[in-house]
């Protein structure tokens, strides 16, 4: 076992034509946070041939895990911090805080993956999201949250504002790879949500896991 | 151009909406279907169901026959020319009726397509003599009508299948495990007919091969024809090329239909699959997703109720937690100026420790506090000498410490001592002879000098 380990250590994978050639792509895509499906291809290809070297290389050069996981039955990876600490990303500019207004628009997504899951492509339209906050169970919620008031319809500049929230946020979830946006600049938003956007479930395991005690944490901060 | 400006502008007499007798139509087909009215019927009629609208849809008012009936003339109604006060519907307004019933009612739900390519893509054996038999049959304008079958056909398979897509991405909504597993029980039904329609769409194209083939073969043998008259009937020749020709456009024409359809077949059937899979995968561990979808469910509603909105931003109002992702942006930097040759950075040497040197040093620090401690002993040995007897020589204090000490040096510094000590006390008296002393083995010479107390 340690010989094994003392083999793969010596980075001799780099070397290697296929990955010689797609280094630099797969390292920068990774360390901005990339989750890599089959989407891209080569990319994943070159990972899965050399998983436990790619492995071995980030946990020592970065400490940071490289994660391959399944969500939905669609394979992807996507490096994490370690266990304890971030690693040689620790550095407040070398990470990164999802917002408020992402975290609230990703679990709406994870939602309407679930609206679409029999759809072999989860694609969205800007209406389906315009459908979501006027006639969704949430509503209200939408309503209070995004506009801060609830009525039946908002004017045009209203909504321009909140399709610019989203277009920055999609944006954002298109580097990470949780979606991949499909229209232009200017154009109203389409984008397919893609299964790693469960990435963000798995950042809450702790809090699902005893989701009760979670929310009368909650409950009890706010009393005061 | 034209027909399309005219589509525009004639639209809402070929459609009217709702109220300007749109639902009129309707009704009056439906009561004419169930007999509940003549072929030809009456304004009264036309008013009593007019009246039933405004019940019906919770109206407080209802547009007058008056009002519509002028538009309703261009193409949905006509007088009966013996009676005039009465009325009939045209065949354009029957078939618009009929047109959004089979949209909605899909006939084509229990036929299968295999039926509608064979009854319409078949060749028999000998059918096609000439060309003129072979544009009677397959001809662009002739075809339309099996064309259109077909279309339909896959069309209505994708609005069903659309419609069990979302009837069952509505099952994963529900929060009752109960109910939702006996929803995707029936589903599984649902959808074992759907890969039925598979199997009758793969059926189809083998169908439809095979026919392409046949006709293939009878343009090859309008081909052969124009072959054998270039050689033997030379007089036949154009004739035979231009049915070649038109043979050769019909087959085209239908194979560019067929592959339109072929495409159409394949994202359909890809979807029946994956739709399937899905399925399949959901009734073996329903349970645990239905688990993990409700949590996702509860996590959601908690975030939404601690957003609020604010100027700069959604907000939380208490402490739910924010999460990171590893994220390095790759940054290229291009400074203005650069420095080619940076400045080398100090090395420090570390010298080793040299022993003999080290050694010779103590020795001689150790040397020099011991001569000052000699030096003192005599210095307090001369003033005890002077206590005692009263007066002290100083040649003969010097002769003695040379004699003891073989260092003049010290001999010198004592003398010079006891010298300095006379002036710093005032009962102490020096008394210098003016007489030279040498010191005995000594390159020295001084004045005879007296100490006195």
């Amino acid at each position: 076992m340690e010989n094994e380990n003392h083999e793969i250590s010596d980075y001799s994978f780099l070397t290697e034509e296929r990955v010689e050639k797609h280094f630099a792509n797969i390292n920068i895509l990774l360390l901005s946070g990339k989750h890599i499906d089959h989407k891209y291809y080569t990319e994943y290809t070159v990972l899965e041939s050399y998983e436990p070297q790619w492995s071995i290389f980030y946990s020592n050069l970065y400490r940071l895990n490289l994660v391959f996981d399944i969500s939905d039955g669609s394979r992807y990876y996507y490096l994490d911090f370690a266990e304890n600490g971030k690693g040689k990303l620790s550095d407040a500019s070398r990470n990164k805080e999802l917002t408020e207004l992402q975290t609230l628009i990703g679990l709406t997504l994870l939602d309407m993956y679930y609206q679409k899951y029999f759809d072999e492509e989860k694609i969205i339209y800007w209406n389906d999201i315009k459908t979501q906050i006027l006639e969704s169970d949430h509503q209200e919620a939408y309503k209070r949250i995004l506009f801060n008031d609830i009525r039946a319809s908002y004017d045009e500049k209203e909504w321009n504002e909140v399709h610019t929230k989203f277009s920055k946020t999609i944006e954002n979830f298109d580097k990470l790879g949780w979606v991949e946006k499909q229209s232009g600049k200017n154009e109203d938003l389409v984008f397919e949500i893609r299964p790693a956007i469960h990435r963000l479930a798995k950042l809450y395991t702790k809090e699902l896991q005893d989701f009760s005690a979670f929310s009368q944490q909650l409950k009890n901060d706010e009393a005061p | 151009m034209l027909r399309k400006r005219e589509l525009y502008n004639k639209y809402d007499l070929l459609l009217p909406s709702k109220f300007d007798g749109g639902y009129l139509i309707i009704a009056l087909y439906e009561k004419l279907k169930n007999r509940e009215i003549e072929e030809y019927f009456t304004q009264k009629e036309i008013n009593q169901i007019l009246t039933d609208i405004k019940t019906d849809f919770h109206l407080d008012s209802v547009r007058q026959w008056s009002n519509i009936k002028d538009n309703l003339f261009h193409y949905f109604l006509r007088s009966h020319p013996d009676e005039p006060w009465k009325y009939y519907l045209t065949d354009y307004a029957k078939n618009v009726v009929d047109l959004m019933i089979s949209k909605l009612e899909n006939p084509y739900k229990n036929h299968p397509l295999k039926k509608s390519v064979q009854d319409s893509f078949t060749l028999r054996h000998g059918e096609i003599k000439t060309v003129e038999d072979l544009e009677r049959k397959f001809g662009r304008i002739f075809i339309q009508g099996s064309k259109q079958i077909i279309t339909d056909h896959l069309e209505s398979l994708e609005d069903e299948l659309r419609e069990a897509y979302k009837k069952l991405n509505d099952i994963l909504r529900k929060e009752d495990e109960q109910s939702a597993t006996s929803l995707v029980k029936d589903f599984t039904v649902v959808f074992r007919k759907f890969g039925e329609r598979a199997e009758d769409i793969t059926e189809s194209i083998i169908s439809k091969d095979k026919f392409l083939n046949d006709l293939l073969n009878i343009v090859d043998q309008f081909y052969r024809k124009m072959e054998d008259d270039g050689k033997f009937d030379t007089n036949n020749v154009h004739k035979s090329k231009s049915d070649w020709e038109r043979a050769e456009e019909i087959f085209t024409d239908i194979r560019e239909f067929f592959n339109s359809i072929d495409r159409k077949v394949y994202i359909i059937r890809r979807q029946i699959n994956h739709a399937s899979e899905k399925l399949t995968e959901l009734q073996e561990q329903f349970s645990a997703r239905a688990f993990f979808r409700l949590q996702l469910k509860k996590l959601h509603r908690t975030l939404l109720e601690s957003s609020q909105y604010t100027t700069e931003g959604v907000r939380f109002s208490n402490n739910f937690p924010l999460k990171q992702v590893v994220y390095e942006p790759i940054r290229i930097l291009y400074p203005k100026h650069y420095e080619f040759e940076p400045p080398k950075p100090n090395i420090i040497v570390n010298i080793e420790v040299d022993e003999t040197y080290e050694r010779n040093e103590k020795q001689k620090i150790a040397k020099e506090i011991n001569r000052q401690q000699i030096i003192n002993q005599w210095v307090d040995k001369a003033k005890d000498i002077l206590e005692s007897k009263g007066q002290l020589s100083v040649d003969e204090l010097m002769n003695s410490i040379v004699d003891e000490e073989k260092d003049l040096s010290m001999a010198y510094q004592v003398a010079s001592r006891m010298t300095a000590y006379t002036s710093e006390n005032s009962n102490v008296l020096i008394d210098v002879e003016q007489k030279i002393i040498s010191l005995s083995q000594q390159n020295l010479s001084l004045w005879k000098t007296k100490i006195m107390k």
